[in-house]
């Protein structure tokens, strides 16, 4: 996305008075690519749905950052136009930002960027919809041996959908499909319950967090009551703790990432010490059911 | 004005089934006996002659129809329904009654199970109608995913009576038409949210490549039949090595749904590469 079509380039000029730090021309170089750099920002955002408004500004300032290290280092004698000069560093900002946001492991953190990279390189190549398996060989053959599962964590975080046009040129707005978590039939977006972040608007911090325990516990891993209250009092197995957290980073980071604690076991137990819900099947069930109507009932 | 202990009122009226087969006209005429929790006698008085207030001072046991319980008096039915919790494994059903510009307290949906407006006389009514309304849309949590998306909208009696549940709850749900209703969303909404806790394609994707091994998709494909149907189809696409297909195969721990696929699936290899005929 250039600068706008419409838009006259820059006077060259203006460039060398910016890299010799005249802040007139910074600032007006700023405002002329801002909304290049912004759309960059948004084509990445939007394929991380579950980033919230203040996360979002945090992304915007890291680009807006290195726009403004980008105008201060470009030389434009050397003939590079700005934003062919400019769009590595940029775009390493706002993944580099993304992924400190969405609180990723070490090693996924690490990962964020080079399974971005595969995945454009996948789609280039014409692969539009590659397997976990082939983003690792990619990333492999490009010196970045990732294991699976931290692959598996990047893409469990991400919507990832086709690049139609190439780069981040493309409208955000046109996409029609998504690559990853093509939820079909009754788990399309559309409907506000499914949301992990609609739960802890509508039920709270405390009260969500209980609830995505029992949720996830019954709904997702097919737990009768009993066995919960169970888990729930006797604190499980000995390796649940182990196994409690794999399977919320690997099968609910959406519902990790707004209720941070959910995948340590020891923290959950401790979330349902205090009453209610008190701890047998019926009452669980109750408790539960009464804040399902509760997310019914409250105007979104 | 009655007012009496829980206990007795419980004997005395047998609330649960005394107002079905009552006509609207013969509603009228009696009056659904309301429980109430912490009004003024006086505010009772101005209730529409239908809705008849019945004082509950203390509870001593649990009562078989909701409470209707005013917003003033909800800190001691919040203690009440706690202690009622602890001795009898459950809260009873109840109902916030909330005066006009009044806000509700914090926490009260751990309380109860619906909040009505003073005044707002119909929909007292509707959540009336039936004393197990409530005790029939909590049990629509607990069917299971694979008959959720296969009944009608809204279930029809005669699935209804299939369901399964408590036999006497689903013949009373069968015939009730508040109960219906009540179900009926409280299954709605259960379909609406159901796929919150399906695994991703992807992460399908690495539990084939990685011969089964994560436990809690393990667990999911055995209880949501969905998930089942879309990942025999990822399967059956997925070039998977003959090596990892044998090691599902033969381990005793994978479900006997994936062993299955996993035999069919060498066994096309085997002759050349069959397309898969779908259906297990």
């Amino acid at each position: 996305m250039e600068a706008g079509p419409e838009r006259a380039r820059p006077d060259p000029s203006l460039y060398r008075r910016a890299s010799q730090g005249d802040l007139e021309a910074l600032e007006w170089l700023f405002e002329h690519h801002w909304p290049w750099v912004k759309g960059m920002v948004d084509c990445i955002i939007f394929r991380l749905p579950h980033l919230g408004c203040c996360e979002k500004q945090d992304v915007l300032n890291d680009a807006g950052e290195e726009l403004i290290k980008a105008l201060r280092r470009y030389d434009v004698d050397q003939g590079v136009r700005f934003e062919a000069y400019a769009r590595p560093a940029i775009r390493g900002a706002i993944i580099t930002g993304v992924a400190r946001c969405l609180e990723l492991s070490e090693a996924a953190r690490h990962a964020f960027p080079h399974v971005f990279d595969a995945l454009e390189e996948l789609t280039q190549e014409g692969v539009s919809n590659p397997t976990p398996s082939q983003i690792q060989e990619k990333m492999k053959k490009k010196g970045h041996p990732f294991p699976l599962h931290v692959i598996m964590e990047v893409l469990n975080r991400v919507r990832l959908a086709p690049l139609t046009q190439g780069d981040e040129d493309f409208d955000p707005d046109g996409i029609e499909e998504e690559r990853w978590n093509p939820q079909k039939g009754p788990t399309d977006g559309e409907t506000i319950m499914e949301d992990w972040d609609c739960i802890k608007g509508g039920l709270g911090q405390e009260e969500g967090r209980k609830f995505a325990v029992l949720a996830i516990l019954y709904h997702g891993l097919g737990y009768k009551w009993d066995e919960i209250v169970c888990l729930l009092s006797a604190g499980g197995p000995s390796d649940w703790a182990k196994e409690w957290a794999i399977c919320i980073h690997m099968g609910w980071p959406h519902a990790l990432s707004c209720f941070p604690g959910l995948d340590d076991w020891e923290e959950v137990l401790c979330w349902f010490k205090d009453p209610p819900p008190r701890l047998s099947a019926v009452n669980l069930r109750q408790w539960y059911s009464r804040r399902h109507r509760e997310l019914r009932h409250k105007p979104q | 004005m009655i007012v009496l202990p829980i206990a007795i009122f419980r004997e005395s009226t047998g609330l649960s089934g005394r107002w079905q087969g009552l006509n609207s006209e013969g509603l009228k005429r009696i009056g659904i006996p309301v429980l109430v929790y912490g009004f003024e006698e006086e505010e009772l008085k101005e209730w529409p002659d239908d809705l008849r207030g019945v004082q509950v001072l203390r509870f001593e046991r649990l009562p078989e129809s909701p409470v209707v319980v005013h917003c003033r008096a909800f800190d001691v039915f919040r203690e009440e329904a706690l202690r009622l919790g602890a001795q009898f494994g459950r809260m009873p059903w109840a109902i916030l009654y909330l005066p006009q510009g009044e806000k509700s307290p914090p926490e009260i949906w751990s309380f109860v199970d619906a909040v009505v407006r003073a005044g707002d006389w119909e929909m007292l009514r509707r959540l009336l109608r039936c004393p197990r309304r409530f005790e029939s849309a909590e049990w629509a949590e607990e069917i299971p995913i694979n008959r959720l998306f296969v009944l009608s909208k809204p279930p029809t009696a005669e699935e209804i009576l299939e369901l399964p549940l408590p036999t006497e709850l689903r013949e009373h749900i069968a015939q009730c038409e508040a109960c219906q209703e009540a179900f009926a969303e409280a299954l709605e909404a259960r379909r609406r949210m159901a796929r919150m806790f399906c695994p991703s394609p992807a992460s399908l994707n690495a539990y084939f490549q990685e011969a089964g091994k994560a436990l809690w998709i393990r667990r999911h494909l055995e209880i949501c039949p969905l998930c089942r149907s879309e990942a025999e189809e990822l399967f059956f696409t997925l070039s998977l090595p003959a090596m990892t297909l044998r090691q599902i195969a033969r381990d005793p721990e994978q479900p006997k749904f994936l062993r299955e696929w996993a035999i069919r699936r060498l066994q096309e290899l085997e002759s050349g590469g069959i397309a898969h005929g779908g259906g297990t």
